[in-house]
C-alpha cells in the first residue's frame, strides 16, 4: 500500500495550536499515541494539541512502543532508522509519518512539516474509525471480549442502560483529561519532583542539554572526588596512562594514517577498526557495547596489530562509520574515566586551539563552560575547577578528550613541541650578524 | 534569574526561522512573506521583518530570541534589531556558492555589534555540502575573530542549536550558572 498524501499545498504558520478547533466527538477512551524521535518543543505542541484541541481523545503514551498510533519524525537523527525497525514488524501499529520531504512509505501515512493541525487531525480520526472497526471485528469472533459501547448497540439497548452507558462514557472521558491535565501539571514542575503518580507516567525525554549529559556523565566520567593534586600519590589516582588502553593504539593508527596518507586498520580478535585519512572516518567493525567496554579495560601486550591498508571494504550492516574526530573524542572520556593523561602537569595553563565542534561530540556537562573559559582566560586544569566550582573529574575528563583531538595542550607540552624540532647549531667566537637574528627568531 | 536578548542573523535559507522554532518554548512569531524575487530559488517564504521566539537555559535565564530578515534589501532591519542585545548568532549556510563570503559579509555587517558584544558561528545544511569543514571555517576566522564557537548546526535539531545558544551565553561569562 502506498502512503496517503497530505500535503495540503502551501506550509502552514506557526500558531499550528490556536488556530484549528477540530469538532467535539465523543469517544470512549484516548488513544494512545508514541512520538519516535519527535523533538521537545513539538511534543509539548502535541501534548497540548490532543489534550485541549482534540478534547483529549489522544494522548501521548510515555512508552512509545506500547502504543496504538505511531507518529514518527523522519527528519529526526534516527527516524529513518526507527521507521525501518518498526516497518519490519509483522503487526505494526497505525503509522504517521512527518516529514519536509515527500515520502512512499508503504502502510504508513505521511504528513508533510511543517504539520498542518487540521490534516493531523483528520488522520488520526481516520485511524481511529479503523482501529474502531478492526475492535468489532475481533468482537464478533470473540465474544468473550469485553462490551466495547459503540453507536451500533446502543438502538437494542433500553433508554435507562443507554443513560448509564452515556454517564460512564463522560465518566471515562472526564478521567482521561484529569490524568492528561495531571501529567501537564506535574511535567510542568519538573519531573525531578517526587509526587504521587507512578514513575511510568514521567517523560522519557528531557529538554535541557545539561540533563541529557548527566544521563551519559557519570558513565564517561565516573564519580571520583576531588584530589589534592600536591599528593604525589592522589595525583597519580587522577591520571591514566592512554598508552595502556585502546586509545593508545587509536592514536597511533591515526597518526599512522596521516603520516602516509592511506587507510590502517587495528586488528584483534573482537574485531577492526580501520582509519581513513583522506575521509576523516573510521569504519568500525565491533558492537558499540563491547568497544565501550573494551576502551575502559587495559589493553594486553600485542592484543591489537595496527597495519597499513591498500584499500578499505565497507560492509554494509556489518560495519559502522563515524567521524575520527568523535570516535576519538569518545573513546577517550571512555578510558579516561574522569582523568588526565599521565604526562600532564595540572598546574601549567592550558592552551585551547579553538572551539571543538560540540554539536558532533559527546556532550557532557560543563563542557560548554570549560571551553568558553579556556578560549577566554589561561587557566590551570587545578584552577579552572576552582573557578567555575565544579569537580575536577569533568576538567580531567575535558582535557583529556580535546588533548587527545589535537585542540588542548598545556603550555609545558607546547614549548616542548615546538622546542623539538629545533636545530642545534652551535656558535664559536663573536656573535655574528646571523647569530643575532637567530636570536632574534628565538632559534638559538 | 536574568534575561538576555540574542540576535540570530545569516543569508537568506540559512535556517534562522527554523532554527528559533526548534528551541522556542512558545509558538515563535514570524512575519513570513511569499518570497517574489531572486529568494523565490530558495523557498516560497521569507522573513520580511523579524522572527522572535523565548528559551530558557536552566540556571542562566529566559532568552529573547529575534531572528532577522536575511534579505539584504531589509538590512535596515539588522540596526533596529540589534539594540540592547547582548550576543549574535550567526548562521552560515553551507550550500550555498560562497560560504565565505557570507561569512565575511555578515561580520562585516555587524562589525559594530560584535565588538560590543560576542558572537557565536552555526554552520548548517552540512548535510547537503560536507564543504568547507568546520576547521576551514576556523582558519578563515583566525585571523579576524580567534577563539569563537563554530559548531556544525541542523537548525531543526533542538540539542544543535540550544548547545550553540548555549556557548554563546557561556562566551559572555563561563562562570554565568555557578
Amino acid at each position: 500500500m502506498k502512503a496517503q498524501k497530505h500535503n495540503g499545498g502551501r506550509p502552514v504558520k506557526k500558531s499550528f495550536v490556536t488556530r484549528y478547533v477540530p469538532p467535539l466527538e465523543d469517544y470512549d477512551r484516548p488513544l494512545r499515541v508514541g512520538l519516535f524521535d519527535i523533538n521537545a518543543r513539538l511534543e509539548n505542541i502535541l501534548r497540548y494539541f490532543f489534550s485541549e484541541n482534540c478534547h483529549g481523545d489522544f494522548v501521548v503514551n510515555e512508552n512509545p512502543h506500547s502504543a496504538d498510533i505511531c507518529l514518527i519524525d523522519l527528519d529526526g537523527l534516527h527516524g529513518k532508522s526507527i521507521w525501518a525497525r518498526h516497518a519490519e514488524l509483522p503487526h505494526h501499529s497505525p503509522t504517521i509519518l512527518l516529514s519536509l520531504h515527500e515520502t512512499q512509505a508503504g502502510g504508513a501515512i505521511w504528513l508533510r512539516k511543517p504539520l498542518q493541525a487540521k490534516l493531523l487531525h483528520e488522520v488520526l480520526k481516520k485511524i481511529r474509525q479503523q482501529l474502531l472497526q478492526d475492535h468489532h471485528q475481533h468482537r464478533e469472533v470473540n465474544s468473550t471480549t469485553l462490551p466495547w459501547p459503540s453507536a451500533e448497540t446502543a438502538p437494542t439497548l433500553s433508554h435507562r442502560q443507554q443513560e448509564l452507558q452515556r454517564t460512564i462514557k463522560a465518566l471515562r472521558v472526564r478521567l482521561a483529561r484529569e490524568k492528561i491535565r495531571r501529567i501537564e501539571l506535574r511535567t510542568r514542575r519538573g519531573v525531578e519532583q517526587t509526587n504521587s503518580l507512578p514513575p511510568a507516567d514521567v517523560p522519557s525525554r528531557q529538554v535541557s542539554i545539561e540533563s541529557l549529559g548527566n544521563k551519559v556523565a557519570e558513565i564517561f566520567i565516573g564519580t571520583a572526588p576531588d584530589m589534592d593534586l600536591h599528593n604525589k600519590t592522589q595525583l597519580a589516582q587522577a591520571q591514566y596512562d592512554p598508552q595502556h588502553f585502546l586509545i593508545g593504539r587509536v592514536l597511533e593508527a591515526v597518526k599512522l594514517a596521516e603520516t602516509y596518507c592511506r587507510p590502517v586498520s587495528i586488528s584483534s580478535h573482537h574485531g577492526i577498526i580501520t582509519f581513513i585519512p583522506m575521509t576523516r572516518e573510521v569504519l568500525i567493525e565491533i558492537e558499540e557495547q563491547q568497544l565501550h567496554s573494551l576502551a575502559s579495560q587495559p589493553i594486553e601486550k600485542d592484543e591489537y596489530l595496527l597495519s597499513l591498508q591498500d584499500s578499505v571494504c565497507d560492509m554494509p550492516g556489518r560495519t559502522r562509520r563515524r567521524p575520527i574526530e568523535a570516535f576519538v573524542w569518545e573513546l577517550t572520556l571512555w578510558s579516561s574515566l574522569g582523568r588526565m593523561p599521565v604526562s600532564t602537569n595540572p598546574h601549567q595553563t592550558v592552551r585551547l586551539k579553538h572551539w571543538p565542534n560540540l554539536t558532533r561530540l559527546q556532550i557532557f556537562p560543563h563542557a560548554t563552560r570549560i571551553t568558553a573559559l579556556w578560549s577566554q582566560q589561561k587557566h590551570s586544569l587545578t584552577t579552572t575547577a576552582q573557578v567555575l566550582n565544579i569537580p575536577q573529574r569533568y576538567v580531567f575528563a575535558f582535557y583529556s578528550a580535546a588533548h587527545a583531538i589535537g585542540l588542548a595542550a598545556t603550555e609545558v607540552d607546547m614549548d616542548t613541541e615546538t622546542d623539538a624540532p629545533a636545530p642545534a647549531i652551535k656558535f664559536h667566537g663573536k656573535p655574528t650578524l646571523f647569530k643575532r637574528i637567530l636570536h632574534q627568531l628565538k632559534l638559538h | 534569574m536574568d534575561s538576555y536578548k540574542i540576535l540570530i542573523a545569516g543569508p537568506v535559507g540559512a535556517g534562522k526561522t527554523t532554527a528559533i522554532s526548534s528551541v522556542s518554548k512558545i509558538p515563535p512569531l514570524t512575519t513570513e512573506a511569499l518570497a517574489t524575487d531572486i529568494t523565490r530559488e530558495y523557498k516560497e517564504t521569507t522573513t520580511v521583518a523579524m522572527d522572535y521566539g523565548l528559551m530558557t537555559l536552566s540556571g542562566i535565564g529566559t532568552l529573547h530570541l529575534y531572528g532577522t530578515p536575511g534579505e539584504v534589501r531589509f538590512d535596515f532591519m539588522w540596526d533596529i534589531l540589534s539594540k540592547g542585545g547582548v550576543g549574535l548568532v550567526l548562521l552560515i549556510d553551507s550550500s550555498r556558492t560562497d560560504p565565505f563570503s557570507d561569512l565575511h559579509f555578515f561580520l562585516r555587517s555587524f562589525k559594530k555589534f560584535i565588538t560590543k558584544n560576542r558572537v557565536a558561528i552555526g554552520i548548517t545544511k552540512m548535510d547537503l555540502c560536507t564543504t568547507p569543514s568546520v576547521d576551514e571555517y576556523q582558519a578563515q576566522l583566525r585571523n579576524i575573530l580567534p577563539n569563537i564557537p563554530v559548531f556544525s548546526v541542523d537548525a531543526r535539531n533542538h540539542i544543535d542549536v540550544a548547545l550553540l545558544i548555549e556557548a554563546l551565553i557561556f562566551s559572555l561569562d563561563p562562570k554565568l550558572a555557578a
